[in-house]
């Protein structure tokens, strides 16, 4: 029974140069309804495996610049592409539920997991996995441009940072 | 008497109007709000870096789609009571349990150029020639968050729960196929590259995908 007509295919310009896998657990005690007598506690454990890199959609003509067999490019600095929780990675490892309290229901769960993404969300660029894209991104590119024929290749993200010289 | 009745009446009413209008306005609970059951908080816990891995993966294609999946089993406890007593109702238990989910999703597609060697790259002055390995699906994104328990009876586990959702991505997957979502990110890809030779300063240039 599939909703049809909701598919929708979109263009994308997106190079990912780095994948981080991250576990987490997701941990919560229901004790704050007051009629409710006993309480419950749940323990989770979830992987999500985040994606990052460049968006080449960004990149203008402007942003190439070549001297015979010297290039500069000037890359868009990188952003967060995807995070992925499958479902083969979500598990719960330890419930305890009161005598008078009824179990977590699947609905119930996933909304604590559905908590759990967006703290992810908000703690992956402490990882340091933005970084680590650009600098994968100045590697990769800078090898291919080599391959090419390119002799002298400058790598910069943005217009402020640091330049990567892949001489 | 009747005059008494009629005070307490007004002074109840007047006592319940302001209370409606205090809850309006938010500065006391309202009657549901009181028997409203809280939702479930998780704790702030830390992340954990468990891998890193180098990639170099040109996405160029996302399908992004919405499937509804439903599972339905029988109840064992009702089972077991028609295999004992040969009644068919047992009459705690509805006899079956049914999920229904609605989920959105995206389906990823792009082209893994870690694939690209080095003999797929031919260069001579201004004329390029480069062979892309093809295009596959990278990921399935079906998160906690774009998931909607449409309807749940019965108990249903962690794991049980999972595989419905992974029912669903397998749904996603084949209508991304039936949509050709690898040949158009095959084309977008030969496009991407061909404008980012052009832009390198090649002028004539062939990109294909080799097979």
């Amino acid at each position: 029974m599939a909703v049809d007509n909701v598919l929708q295919l979109k263009e994308l310009s997106e190079l990912a140069t780095v994948e981080y896998t991250i576990t987490k657990i997701i941990k919560a005690s229901d004790d704050q309804t007051w009629y409710k007598i006993g309480d419950r506690k749940i323990l989770m454990s979830c992987q999500a495996v985040v994606k990052a890199g460049i968006d080449l959609s960004k990149l203008k003509a402007e942003d190439i610049t070549i001297n015979e067999d010297e290039i500069s490019v000037v890359l868009p600095k990188a952003t967060i592409f995807s995070l992925n929780i499958r479902p083969e990675d979500i598990r719960t490892e330890y419930q305890e539920v009161g005598i008078l309290r009824s179990d977590f229901t699947a609905a119930e769960r996933n909304q604590m997991m559905s908590q759990g993404e967006t703290q992810i969300r908000s703690s992956i660029e402490s990882t340091g996995i933005l970084q680590t894209a650009e600098s994968n991104a100045s590697l990769f590119i800078g090898q291919f441009l080599r391959q090419l024929g390119y002799k002298k290749v400058d790598i910069r993200f943005g217009n402020n940072s640091p330049k990567t010289n892949l001489n | 008497m009747l005059r008494q009745f009629r005070n307490y009446l007004v002074f109840l009413m007047a006592i319940l109007a302001i209370w409606f209008l205090l809850g309006k306005m938010k500065i006391i609970p309202s009657f549901s709000d009181i028997f409203k059951s809280k939702a479930v908080q998780i704790d702030e816990t830390p992340i954990l870096i468990k891998n890193i891995k180098e990639l170099a993966e040109l996405t160029t294609m996302v399908s992004i789609d919405e499937v509804v999946v439903d599972s339905i089993t029988a109840d064992p406890t009702t089972l077991a009571i028609k295999n004992i007593t040969g009644l068919s109702l047992n009459p705690f238990s509805s006899g079956y349990d049914q999920l229904v989910l609605v989920c959105k999703g995206r389906v990823i597609a792009g082209t893994d150029l870690l694939a690209l060697s080095p003999e797929n790259i031919y260069r001579k002055k201004d004329s390029v020639s480069l062979g892309l390995p093809p295009a596959r699906i990278l990921e399935i994104v079906i998160n906690p968050s774009d998931v909607e328990t449409f309807i749940e009876k019965g108990d249903w586990t962690t794991e049980a729960f999972e595989k419905v959702k992974i029912r669903a991505r397998e749904k996603m997957h084949a209508r991304a196929l039936s949509e050709d979502i690898l040949g158009k990110a095959n084309a977008r890809a030969r496009f991407l590259m061909d404008n980012f030779l052009r832009q390198s300063g090649f002028t004539k240039v062939n990109v294909y995908t080799k097979y």
